[in-house]
């Protein structure tokens, strides 16, 4: 039995109704609402991805069928991201759910959940103009994340940022709105499946334009560059869980969506390789500007968004370079970045707390000395990010270089060699202070709501990197739905 | 149930023991015994393998994800490198536990340790090249999270190391696309297929490839310059294995670089004189320079640790050179080598690590006379610096004397002075070190320092034994070395358990053992027989014939700046002008990475603005090529 995807809507949406009304009563009560969705829709996640077997599982809603109806197609991948996008979303809340009362804790709670839930939303929709709602859902929970003070602090919101992310995501918006209604006015549906099929029939001209402003549109928040200059002040400047939901959930659903559009839809329309071409070397000079911005970066939320944008560069590219391997190591680097990122974000917020403004490397100094369990959680997740084994990013990256060498694609190869020593170089300078012995022995406290979730992604890297084959299946549907768009269109019902 | 003698088994029992050393870490003593019982099984079972001829094992295949699969197996050659570090690991766990137990709690060491081992027998046993690279980065890792002593300099270590680490691994990777790009899998036969099957570029940039993968991990030159300060920041005991085992990785994955996957035909057709290829006299040549300015830079080094870490630097180069030079005396003395440097170097890191414990100093300047209170550690680490020196009996001299006569035989006229220049400043760095740590007068503050205790010494004594056993009996290791050649398809030089067969000679360890006895026995009759010596205090001292001054009631030390006028002379040839071209490079790549602040701004409008110009440019783009309109 299948369980109807269209609850990981429908749970969500009921607590946000809820938490308003309980915490009246009682914000203590009211705070653990979202956590509790965000569990159930974890757990909903688990089952999906379980029971995704060969196909997708689809939902109509309100049973009109689609093209009608808004449709849901939870494709493996799908299931594997949301599911991920939701841990990432367990991850940030957990601790914060501990200390409710003080400062914005409580709305921090619901927009983690609205922006995961947007996140998710946009993965698993089959509906164009739907994933356009879920993009402006995910981009207000955003907005609102990014302009949370730091943990325990009232003071000090972070207009900067969010006035940056929420301005300029604003124009993706109404770029991708622009496509949605190109594509529209060309094929008559708004289906993704549907349109897909009927894919021929968009002129080139049409096809082309839409691919230009969806291009841009997800760009913007996948961060590509030059479209990302809005997210080192949104990394700066903000909470290490608002900055773990933009490298692990805002960017994600931006990407997945974009690889989506353009290889399921739009490239099949325009034809030839440019959209592919253009995808991977974006995704190329995002790698490269990320790590060589990531290095020589002061403050380490900045730093590490940086990482971050340097990670998604990655992916894109991994994902565009076309082949059946290099899109599964596009899985895998994805996999890895989702779980270890939060562990260095979490733990970089330990090293600066209490502290006002940047945190930078001397807050580093000693953590390993300080707190054991911060050091281990740090370090492990460090080394998983360079792509040492067992982890996923390594089998990733084995993957990819393979896929290169298969297909000739020797510049890949070469950038991404070249982009990995830089990361090894601020990566090994954040691991060497930390390993370092400490100048104040004030012990850092870390509470058992964020050692868990550090132990448990920390468990599933090493996991899936002495395991890699438990994802297998996963990660040849994942190669399936972007090799051939007639998967796609078959799992969504045409 | 997984078979005790099978390839799996010597990667599982490692592994067993690092989880346990890692798990137990907040306890004392259990993670040293787990670690020391589990090395000690390894190597037990390892020994095992080479008496009973369990080698070549059966190779065992697991599958991981999407059609790469990993498989371990074991043959000679491999089983060569395997043995020099699980021998030597248990020894190693033995020294380490009293030094460990005093120590405060840090790192896991033991755990780390251990997992470092593992990585290295996964290298040495494995069967494709995906395989190997997973151990390459395990080991890499393991030991990298292991540098760091706390003195000044650690952190330019732990940087360079994962720097050279990362390049290296970068170079594995690249290689693995390149054989991915004409073969369906990366076991070491569709690779050694593969490459065979090549054009010469390729063939070349495989190697050049392989050079820079293997090569760094070996301190090659000019990829040495991570090598002394990683050395010389890590836990003593763990220096040694660090110098003595790990580097050996890098030797055994460049032979399999150059001996297996490219082989001697391929590198003949490159252009070959005399038996001697191109492409080997470049490394023959890369391997004098890396012997030469490691010797020469270790005779200026203060700090005892760093001049071992350069000595050890260039004790790899004559591997090279041995390597490079090729044929069967070439590659018989690079090996016999190998097998040598992991002893004596390991022992001499072992020697000065005692020092080092005993009295927690590591600068020539500060130490002296340590003879008289550990005369013990002082007797072992004479045995290896001869062998290190190459000084008669002890092995040092047979695998030297092979690669000298391997140069000869060859009569490569750029390598033999160099050789011999090299060779040259071996002498000087060992006497420097014998002089400064151990001769020469005690300061006050050392007078009451103990003996290295018996848990150190009998490791230490161990390989000391082996040494002097080895140099009497040359042919020995040829035992081993000859299968291992098998592997390699090239015949090893003829040899009796007393000699080695040359082209020129035979070198007969009884002879040198017989001369230098004869030699040693006429000295004592001199010492003893002539001017009665008499024992005077330490202040009893003259300098150029006249008394110090009255005041100067000091410790007469001259290590302070040995070699001055040699530095004078040979310093600015010996400039580090190699670090200079690396720091350029970081220096370039910060200035570029700056550049991001110009982008990167923090004014919303210029985002606006660099959002429609790049929509712009796309649009041009797909306009003029992706067909658009």
């Amino acid at each position: 039995m299948t369980v109807d995807p269209v609850l990981l809507i429908v749970i969500p949406l009921i607590a946000a109704f809820l938490v308003p009304m309980v915490s009246i009563f009682s914000r203590k009560i009211a705070s653990f609402i979202p956590l509790l969705a965000l569990l159930a829709m974890g757990g909903l996640a688990g089952h999906l991805l379980l029971s995704t077997g060969d196909t997708a599982v689809t939902s109509t809603t309100g049973g009109f069928d689609p093209p009608w109806g808004i449709s849901l197609v939870v494709t493996p991948l799908g299931a594997l991201v949301s599911a991920m996008m939701i841990f990432v979303g367990i991850f940030v809340s957990l601790p914060s759910t501990a200390k409710v009362g003080k400062g914005y804790e409580l709305w921090y709670n619901v927009f983690v959940m609205m922006t995961v839930t947007g996140g998710v939303g946009m993965v698993i929709t089959g509906d164009l103009f739907n994933l356009f709602v879920f993009l402006e859902i995910t981009a207000i929970g955003a907005t609102v994340l990014a302009v949370l003070p730091r943990d325990g602090e009232t003071k000090g919101l972070n207009w900067r940022g969010a006035a940056s992310y929420a301005i300029i995501s604003s124009v993706a918006s109404f770029l991708i709105l622009a496509a949605i209604a190109l594509l529209y006015g060309a094929t008559s549906t708004l289906n993704m499946a549907q349109m897909a099929q009927r894919a021929g029939d968009i002129p080139s001209f049409v096809a082309g334009t839409a691919f230009l402003l969806m291009f841009v549109g997800f760009g913007i928040e996948a961060e590509i560059f030059p479209l990302n200059g809005w997210a080192p002040d949104v990394y700066r400047g903000s909470r290490w869980g608002t900055a773990s939901i933009f490298s692990g959930v805002v960017g994600k659903a931006g990407l997945i969506a974009l690889l989506r559009i353009a290889f399921i839809i739009l490239g099949p329309a325009i034809g030839g390789t440019f959209p592919a071409d253009l995808l991977m070397w974006a995704g190329l000079a995002t790698f490269i500007v990320g790590e060589a911005a990531a290095f020589t970066s002061k403050d380490l939320y900045r730093m590490l968004g940086f990482s971050s944008i340097g990670a998604y560069g990655l992916i894109l590219a991994a994902f565009a370079s076309g082949s059946e391997m290099a899109i599964q190591a596009g899985v895998l680097l994805m996999l890895g970045h989702m779980l270890a990122k939060p562990i260095l974000f979490s733990m970089i917020d330990r090293a600066g707390a209490g502290k006002r403004g940047d945190v930078t490397l001397s807050d580093l100094e000693g953590l390993g000395r300080r707190s054991t369990m911060s050091g281990v959680l740090f370090v492990g997740a460090a080394l998983a990010m360079l792509g040492m084994p067992p982890s996923p990013t390594f089998w990733g990256k084995v993957m990819l270089f393979s896929s290169a060498g298969t297909e000739g694609q020797w510049a890949l190869a070469v950038i991404v060699a070249f982009g990995t020593l830089l990361e090894a170089g601020y990566m090994g300078r954040l691991i060497w202070k930390v390993m370092s012995p400490a100048k104040e022995e004030r012990k850092v406290e870390l509470p058992v709501l964020r050692l868990l979730p550090g132990l448990v992604a920390l468990g599933l890297i090493m996991l899936i990197g002495i395991q890699p084959a438990l994802l297998n299946d996963v990660l040849d549907r994942a190669a399936e739905e972007f090799m051939d768009r007639l998967n796609y269109i078959d799992w969504g019902g045409f | 149930m997984v078979d005790i003698l099978s390839a799996e088994m010597l990667v599982i029992i490692p592994l067993v023991g690092a989880l346990i050393s890692l798990l137990t870490y907040r306890f004392r003593l259990v993670p040293a015994l787990s670690a020391l019982l589990s090395s000690a099984a390894l190597a037990g079972l390892v020994i095992y393998m080479g008496l009973n001829t369990e080698v070549p094992l059966e190779t065992s295949t697991w599958s991981m994800v999407q059609g790469l699969s990993i498989s371990v197996t074991l043959n000679w050659l491999g089983y060569l490198f395997l043995a020099c570090i699980t021998v030597l690991a248990p020894l190693l766990m033995l020294y380490s536990l009293e030094p460990m137990e005093k120590r405060s709690r840090g790192k896991p060491f033991y755990g780390l340790f251990m997992l470092s081992l593992a990585g290295g027998v996964g290298v040495t046993i494995a069967g494709d090249l995906l395989t190997l690279f997973l151990a390459w980065e395990v080991m890499t890792w393991s030991a990298l999270l292991l540098i760091g002593d706390g003195r000044k300099g650690s952190s330019r270590a732990f940087k360079l190391y994962l720097a050279f680490g990362m390049l290296s691994a970068g170079a594995i990777l690249f290689m693995i696309s390149m054989i991915w790009n004409r073969a369906d899998s990366l076991t070491f036969a569709d690779v050694t297929a593969a490459v065979a099957g090549a054009s010469q570029g390729y063939q070349i940039l495989f190697l050049v490839l392989g050079a820079v993968a293997f090569g760094s991990k070996a301190a090659l030159f000019p990829m040495h310059i991570w090598a002394p300060s990683a050395y010389a920041h890590t836990e003593d005991a763990f220096t040694s294995f660090f110098s003595g085992g790990l580097s050996k990785m890098g030797i055994y994955g460049f032979v399999l670089v150059f001996d297996v996957f490219i082989g001697v035909a391929v590198l003949t057709a490159f252009g070959a004189w005399n038996g001697l290829t191109g492409v080997g006299l470049i490394v023959a040549i890369l391997g004098t320079i890396t012997a030469m300015v490691g010797g020469i830079k270790a005779m200026f080094q203060d700090d005892a640790k760093k001049l071992l870490a350069y000595s050890s630097i260039s004790q790899l180069g004559y591997i090279f050179v041995g390597l490079g030079v090729g044929g069967s005396l070439g590659v018989a003395g690079a090996l016999y080598h190998v097998l040598n440097h992991t002893v004596f170097k390991s022992l001499l890191f072992m020697g000065l690590g005692a020092v080092v414990y005993r009295t927690g100093e590591t600068r020539l300047s500060r130490l002296g006379g340590m003879i008289h209170v550990m005369p013990a550690t002082f007797w072992m680490f004479l045995v290896a610096v001869f062998a290190a020196a190459a000084i008669p009996i002890t092995s040092g001299l047979a695998s030297k004397w092979l690669i000298y006569e391997s140069v000869l035989e060859r009569g490569i006229g750029v390598v033999v002075p160099l050789l011999f220049v090299a060779s040259v400043s071996a002498f000087l760095y060992s006497f420097r070190i014998l002089q400064g740590g151990f001769m020469g007068q005690l300061r006050d503050e050392f007078k009451d320092v103990k003996e290295a205790p018996i848990t150190m010494l009998i490791p230490m004594g161990i390989l000391m034994a082996a040494l002097m056993i080895i140099g009497f009996l040359p042919g020995l290791p040829m035992v081993l070395i000859e299968k291992a050649m098998g592997d390699l398809g090239i015949a090893a030089p003829s040899y009796s358990l007393i000699e080695l067969g040359t082209g020129i000679g035979t070198y007969s360890g009884l002879v040198v053992m017989l001369s230098v006895g004869a030699g040693f026995v006429i000295a004592c009759i001199i010492f003893f027989g002539g001017y009665k010596s008499r024992k005077i205090s330490l202040r009893d001292q003259f300098t150029g014939g006249e008394e110090p001054m009255p005041h100067m009631d000091k410790r007469y030390h001259y290590a302070w700046n040995f070699y001055a006028p040699y530095k004078r002379v040979l310093g600015p040839y010996f400039n580090d002008w190699v670090s200079k071209g690396y720091s350029l490079i970081y220096r370039v790549a910060s200035q570029l990475g700056r550049l991001h602040r110009s982008i990167f701004n923090g004014d919303i409008t210029a985002y606006i603005w660099v959002i429609f110009g790049t929509m712009v440019g796309i649009g041009i783009l797909f306009w003029k090529f992706g067909g658009w309109f």
